[in-house]
């Protein structure tokens, strides 16, 4: 297979070239490669070819299929642009134990398409899950997501564990006393709609105590789903004296603000919060400098019964995995906040890095591409599973047409 | 969008006058003298006439009969079908209403529906003696029994026909026309 | 006649989203109501054949009553629902129990909620009006027009007045109503309180002073919150004796307040705690007023959302 003339997103930057593909993986790149007999051409001309998406913070509802079977999340994922996903530990039941990580693994998906696992830190008793069994079973991460981990002796260990496995913590900063008090960050929106704030520290806070206790372990600390400028500064600071950590971003922290709350949208109800317009301009300038390598959707699929309640009793989450990309494009890069490239780096190769994951444009990488055409305005359209994607009808510019996973289309816009 | 243009002026402010000051004699002649009359205009046209009443049986009969407002919004069969929010004015009625005669003054009678809410919010204040009804145009085209005790000027009219009647306090004249719809294309 | 720059409303979900206009609109129409509550025959047709549902999922007494005699004074025929004995217990959702309500031919229903926005939520979907009764911490629309309409009764105005209100501004949905009905009308509004209590953000709609003492000083109305007694056991407050003592209405501190203060409580009041008994029983206190002012303004809001509909 040749993609002819397309435009290529190659370490960080864009060049035209011809790609050649063979047995699944990229064997040549070049301009004017030309078929062999019977070889398929795809034209890509006025197309870029990204690596495909990867999604580091992904909710699959595995026990849960009512909220989204397991299988649609996959497809939508597709579509979207992704060929891997990093599953969350908070299943029914939780990937706490080796057995857990192993079932997940299993699930079924089209060849090139990648499922990473997430093992839980701690139990449902309260106490550390199998590190050690869950690292062996094939999890590539741990993290508590959904909750902090509040115990600070129990957190230590386990970056301990997780540095002797080369695991990534994903950690979801934010204490947890502070949060129990609020539904969303104190500020102009707490006030106006009545629901209960918290204050942002809770975010930074906890970033600073997980910081320094890695800076004593050195393990890989990631802050998954930063919301504020305080956190950010937090993570900043300890990067400055030498403590790893990494984070990523969400989509819909780079595009809403606590003023989308007025609406009490059960859609755009999600946990860590939304803070005001200067920590949304914070994350964006944080992901345009660098700061924030990795964009992650925290796809989190709910039923049409669960959000169509009370705000308050609704479920955080947001699931937007097959718009993530259209949505960012027409919200950062035609407002030119954020360049095309550091949007798709951001959501491709970083975060397949941070998974252990080969990936990007390379000969004798597995061919998976994500062809996109720009200048094609469109109105984001819904694709089956959980409704609660706030982007659904929005207009983007942008649109995934085509999705190559090891060597075979497996998506086609409009088809 | 229906228009009204002007199809005659039936009364000017002499006209006027001379109606109201016939009324007053007529009332004042039924009753035989002013003893626990109330005069109550129905809002907005009706109290200006009522005041004005009040002016010629004050210079007949030399008493001072009370006058009261009556606000007949929320006693209306029409609400729905109205635009949006008429405006509820204050009822104000300057002593007891039992035991007197009350002479409800209105400008214009036409399918006695107003005359009917006017008779329910008037009881709803108290028992009167007698209640009568003043009206300065009687245009015809009675839905209800209701007929009115005293009329100015009986105004045969067609129903695409409107009567509107100016006061100095409100509109700054004196005048009655009968307005006709247009349709507008 | 349609008054100039009022809104045809359906739904009365909170302040913030009303007009100066509107506002003037619905204590003007008080006035006319408040004769009727106070004449022989206590009843107006106005609103016959019109059937008003209240659905109360937090306990009340004096806005519940209020509301369901308001009906009654307009003709309007009432469901009261109660939640305690109804299906709701059964766990139907409040979707299920407004379709429901919908489907018994209920024109409007007043909806009092601890659960922030329902009534904006219910407005998404419900074919009936929604008037809000209080919902969460978020608004009480009802009760900020009855202490505006009783302000303008003692006043004859509210622009420029200074109005002062007591206590747990955080958590008080009577406040947050009342800040922003001030403010579109022109009053200029002080806050007091502990300093766990008053959140920052009100200072883009009033002045703060933790100090009652310096507060009560030039001030021509004090609002006196109730004081939701569970909060001394979330560490907010130190202790009822403390509040009392820092910002507590005291005759002691009303001494010192202009001759001619006005004095409200929402209800029902801790006598002790917010407030001192002899204030709420002086001639400058309108608490008892404020109840009959009550009923007259939800008349008001139901002539105004019911009366004169466009079908």
């Amino acid at each position: 297979m040749i993609l002819k003339n397309g435009t290529v997103l190659m370490n960080g930057a864009f060049e035209r070239f011809d790609i050649r593909i063979e047995n699944g993986v990229i064997s040549k790149g070049g301009h004017d490669l030309s078929p062999d007999e019977g070889e398929t051409v795809i034209d890509c001309q006025d197309k870029i070819i990204s690596p495909t998406f990867v999604d580091m913070h992904t909710h699959v509802r595995l026990g849960q299929e009512y909220k989204e079977d397991p299988q649609v999340t996959i497809r939508k994922a597709i579509k979207g642009g992704y060929c891997a996903l990093n599953v969350m530990p908070n299943t029914k039941p939780a990937l706490d134990c080796a057995p857990m990580v192993e079932r997940m693994l299993k699930t079924e998906a089209p060849e090139g398409f990648h499922i990473f696992v997430t093992g839980a830190i701690t139990n449902e008793n309260g106490t550390l899950a199998e590190t050690e069994d869950i690292a062996s079973a094939g999890a590539v991460a741990i993290s508590d997501d959904g909750h902090w981990t509040e115990n600070s002796f129990l957190f230590y260990q386990a970056l301990k564990y997780a540095k002797k496995h080369d695991l990534l913590v994903m950690d979801h900063a934010q204490d947890m006393n502070l949060f129990k008090s609020g539904k969303i960050y104190e500020g102009k929106a707490s006030f106006e709609t009545g629901l209960k704030g918290f204050p942002k520290a809770a975010e930074a806070s906890a970033i600073y105590r997980d910081g320094t206790l890695n800076a004593q372990v050195g393990s890989r600390l990631h802050i998954t789903h930063l919301s504020t400028l305080m956190g950010l500064e937090t993570a900043n600071a300890l990067k400055q004296i030498g403590v790893h950590v990494t984070m990523d971003v969400t989509p819909h922290h780079l595009i809403f603000d606590e003023s989308a709350y007025l609406s009490y949208d059960t859609n755009i109800k999600a946990n860590p919060p939304f803070g005001d317009e200067r920590d949304r301009k914070a994350l964006v300038h944080a992901l345009r400098s660098g700061e924030i390598t990795n964009i992650a959707t925290d796809h989190a699929p709910h039923s049409e019964p669960e959000k169509d309640q009370e705000w308050e009793d609704a479920p955080y989450g947001i699931a937007s995995i097959d718009s993530a990309f259209e949505v960012l494009y027409q919200e950062l890069v035609t407002t030119s906040l954020v360049p095309l490239e550091t949007l798709l780096t951001a959501m491709s190769t970083n975060p397949a890095y941070l998974l252990g994951m080969r990936h990007g444009i390379g000969i004798g990488n597995e061919a998976n591409l994500t062809i996109i055409k720009l200048n094609e305005p469109h109105a984001i359209s819904y694709e089956g599973g959980a409704k609660n994607n706030p982007y659904v009808g929005k207009e983007s510019s942008a649109v995934v047409t085509m999705v190559i996973l090891k060597g075979n289309v497996a998506y086609e816009y409009g088809k | 969008m229906a228009e009204l243009r002007e199809k005659a002026k039936i009364l000017d402010d002499n006209d006027m006058r001379r109606a109201i000051a016939r009324l007053a004699h007529e009332i004042l002649e039924k009753n035989q003298g002013a003893q626990d009359l109330m005069l109550v205009g129905i809002r907005r046209r009706g109290i200006p006439l009522a005041q004005r009443l009040q002016e010629e049986i004050t210079s007949i009969e030399n008493v001072t009969v009370p006058v009261g407002e009556l606000d007949i919004t929320l006693y209306r069969d029409d609400l729905s079908m109205l635009g949006p929010h008429p405006i509820v004015h204050q009822t104000v009625i300057p002593k007891a209403v039992d035991g007197t005669t009350v002479v409800l003054v209105d400008d214009v009678i036409y399918t006695g529906r107003t005359v009917r809410a006017g008779l329910d919010a008037l009881f709803d204040l108290g028992r009167p003696k007698a209640v009568q009804l003043c009206v300065l145009i009687d245009r015809g085209h009675r839905e209800l029994p209701i007929r009115p005790d005293f009329t100015g000027k009986n105004v045969p009219t067609s129903q695409k026909e409107v009567i509107e009647v100016h006061v100095k306090e409100i509109d700054g004249e004196d005048a009655v026309y009968i307005m006709e719809k247009v349709e507008n294309n | 006649m349609p008054k100039k720059g009022v809104q045809q409303m359906k739904h009365l979900l909170g302040i913030e989203e009303l007009s100066k206009e509107d506002i003037l609109y619905i204590l003007n129409l008080a006035t006319p109501m408040k004769d009727i509550i106070l004449r022989e025959v206590k009843k107006v047709p106005t609103l016959r054949g019109k059937i008003i549902a209240t659905l109360f999922y937090e306990p009340s007494t004096r806005t519940k009553n209020s509301f369901e005699l308001a009906a009654k004074l307009m003709s309007a025929d009432l469901v009261s629902v109660g939640v305690s004995t109804s299906s709701v217990q059964k766990g139907e959702s409040l979707k299920d129990t407004i379709y429901t309500l919908e489907a018994m031919g209920v024109d409007a229903i007043v909806i009092r909620h601890s659960r922030n926005g329902v009534p904006n939520y219910l407005s998404s979907f419900s074919h009936a009006s929604i008037i809000n009764a209080g919902d969460g911490q978020h608004e009480h629309p009802s009760q900020a027009l009855l202490d505006l309409f009783t302000i303008q009764e003692h006043k004859g105005h509210i622009e420029g007045l200074k109005v002062l209100i007591v206590g747990d501004i955080m958590h008080s949905r009577v406040a947050k109503s009342n800040i922003y009905a001030l403010n579109k009308l022109g009053a200029k509004v002080v806050v007091s309180g502990p300093p766990t209590l008053i959140p920052n953000e009100v200072r883009e709609y009033a002045e703060i002073c933790y100090s009652l003492d310096e507060a009560i000083k030039d001030v021509d109305v004090v609002n006196v919150l109730r004081l939701q007694l569970e909060r001394q056991q979330t560490g907010l407050i130190n202790s009822l004796q403390e509040y009392h003592r820092f910002y507590g209405l005291t005759s002691e501190r009303v001494k010192h307040a202009k001759n001619d203060l006005l004095v409200l409580h929402p209800g029902p009041m801790n006598r002790g705690v917010e407030i001192d008994e002899d204030v709420a029983y002086s001639e400058k206190s309108a608490i008892n007023e404020q109840v009959s002012n009550g009923v007259a303004v939800r008349m008001a809001i139901y002539y105004m959302l019911m009366g004169g509909k466009e079908q």
